[in-house]
């Protein structure tokens, strides 16, 4: 569709909405209040608020298995846990972190700031908004029960390779039904967040004209209705091979184990773009903010970002190296995962040239951005290493693995998500936080983020394998660096609860502008924004 | 009438999350198919 197409169109619908809302905006001021406001809310700043509370706590609760882990590989032997709760204590730590706390904390960013973004009084599909948050906390809480059946909870990792996933004990079902409403909510939030790009934006707000930020969400969300049934389908034949008796996955009854990694890891792939592309688009509007200068290569960005999605989609078997591959397929796929380092370094050289020569402040938001730009590189270049087979054929299954997406994960997505949480809180609650609990939690981060993770390549190159609970005495040093770092790391997010409260408590009251340099329309609604956001819908030049 | 029922009486709205939802279902039921026709 042309963007004069849509627009005619667009104009059109925007302004029905606008005649309508206006007459009932008093009306909409009377919104109930006490626990009725959150359960029935259909606004989108309420839901993203509830996304972003949800994904805290999750963040705490997968951290704290992280403790147990790292515990527990303090020292090697045996201290704390039997193996079967350590590798549930893996398999369910990484399910709530992917998508307990990280998916849903960029849905929550999407909900706050795509409808003010685009210039939009809220989300298009306002209903399904409520209804794709609070599925959530009922599939977590059916995964989380698992603790206490018989058998304990999943513990054949996140992956779920069968045929080991299919010795879970009566977990088994909850965690295939939980992953099934996991993927519902995912695909009803990025329906969402298309309808309301496509279909919302205010007058003038061509396509190449939205902020980086919509841009990354609205491909994220293609990716995601394009895998999440990918995923709920991988699952459904686990299912069905384990109490219906089909043969999928089972070499026993004509199927193949090996199968069941193709469908994963084509699920499994585009999932990490889905955990990063929001990411990027965080870091591509804070970088120009604080460097005062327009994004450098803001249409490259776009197509960059377009083309990781692509590319995401034909490198699925880099995970899979060895599990037997004819050389022409190790081939394709060693070379089309390099080939994702090409629209990713375009993005890097992009937020580089964005900082050249700008007039740069480092604020809490930056200085995460920052980080984010360097760290993330170190875990782009230990993938590029793994990205070439024959190398990978030490490399896997092992912890320079675990170092490598960690460091895209950790200090890469979870560090744009503080990065955009104090970044765009005094929008929220319209108080500025702590500069100095903000800049105490970052370096604090900074620092023990390094000392948990970069020591788990060395590990991993030294032949440590992954999902263990005990190792050889050769392993223990750089394991009980990482540990130390891990608890450092874990004790330092005190810091951002803190900060937190420091703006929703806050005393200094933030401007509509709140950053000098901010630019888009997010800024121009005054600090807090109100409640339904552009009832008017704002025009752009 | 509210914000939230005038979107709902947005047909564009509408269609789109008619042709979204078909496609996330066509994408569950055809990895299951194309996996079923393997053997």
């Amino acid at each position: 569709m042309s963007d004069k197409h849509s627009h005619s169109h667009h104009d059109h619908d925007h302004h029905q909405g606008h005649d309508h809302g206006h007459a009932n905006d008093h009306h909409d001021e009377h919104m109930p209040t006490g626990l009725n406001r959150w359960v029935f809310t259909t606004n989108h700043k309420d839901i993203g608020t509830l996304y972003l509370v949800f994904s805290l706590i999750m963040f705490f609760l997968g951290g704290s298995m992280a403790m147990i882990i790292r515990a527990e590989l303090f020292q090697p032997g045996l201290q704390f846990v039997d193996p079967q709760f350590f590798n549930s204590m893996t398999t369910v730590h990484a399910l709530l972190m992917v998508f307990g706390a990280v998916m849903p904390a960029f849905v929550g960013l999407a909900n706050w700031l795509i409808p003010m973004m685009v210039g939009a009084p809220d989300m298009a599909l306002p209903r399904m908004n409520n209804w794709s948050f609070w599925i959530l906390p009922f599939a977590f809480s059916m995964l989380i029960i698992t603790l206490f059946l018989p058998g304990g909870a999943p513990a054949g990792g996140w992956t779920l390779y069968p045929p080991l996933v299919l010795q879970t004990g009566d977990a088994f079902p909850f965690m295939v039904f939980a992953i099934h409403l996991m993927g519902a909510s995912s695909i009803m939030g990025s329906i969402n967040v298309i309808v309301t790009i496509m279909n919302m934006r205010a007058p003038g707000m061509t396509l190449m004209k939205m902020p980086l930020f919509c841009w990354t969400w609205l491909i994220t969300a293609y990716l995601l209705i394009a895998v999440m049934p990918v995923l709920a389908g991988a699952v459904t034949m686990l299912l069905t091979d384990r109490y219906f008796g089909t043969s999928f996955f089972n070499a026993a009854g004509g199927g193949d184990p090996v199968l069941f990694q193709h469908v994963f890891w084509f699920f499994g792939h585009p999932e990490v773009y889905i955990m990063i592309l929001p990411a990027f688009g965080v870091v591509s509007q804070i970088i120009p903010t604080f460097s005062r200068k327009p994004l450098f290569g803001y249409s490259s960005m776009v197509y960059a970002t377009a083309s990781i999605a692509f590319l995401s989609f034909i490198v699925w078997a880099h995970h899979m190296f060895t599990t037997g591959m004819p050389i022409a397929g190790q081939l394709f796929f060693m070379m089309a995962t390099m080939l994702i380092a090409i629209p990713t370094a375009v993005k890097i050289f992009n937020w580089l040239a964005t900082m050249w020569k700008g007039e740069l402040t480092f604020e809490t938001p930056m200085l995460f951005s920052i980080a984010f730009v360097l760290l993330f590189t170190i875990g782009g270049f230990s993938g590029l290493m793994l990205a070439i087979a024959p190398a990978d054929f030490q490399y896997h299954d092992t912890y320079f693995v675990v170092a490598h997406f960690h460091y895209v994960l950790v200090p890469g997505a979870v560090f744009a998500i503080m990065a955009a949480t104090y970044y765009w809180l005094p929008k929220w609650t319209g108080n500025m936080y702590n500069e100095t609990i903000g800049k105490a939690h970052f370096w604090s981060s900074l620092i023990t983020i390094n000392i948990l993770f970069f020591p788990q390549h060395f590990l991993g190159l030294a032949g440590m394998p992954r999902r263990i609970p005990d190792y050889p005495t050769q392993f223990a040093d750089f394991n009980m660096i990482s540990s130390i770092g891990a608890f450092l790391f874990g004790a330092s997010q005190l810091l951002f609860v803190w900060a937190i409260f420091s703006s929703v408590n806050g005393k200094q009251k933030a401007t509509s502008q709140v950053w000098d340099g901010a630019e888009g329309l997010e800024w121009t609604l005054p600090s807090p924004a109100p409640y339904h956001s552009f009832s008017t819908p704002p025009v752009i030049k | 009438m509210n914000t939230v029922d005038t979107f709902a009486r947005n047909k564009r709205n509408k269609r789109l999350l008619i042709v979204l939802v078909l496609l996330a279902a066509g994408f569950y039921a055809g990895i299951i198919i194309l996996m079923g026709l393997r053997g």
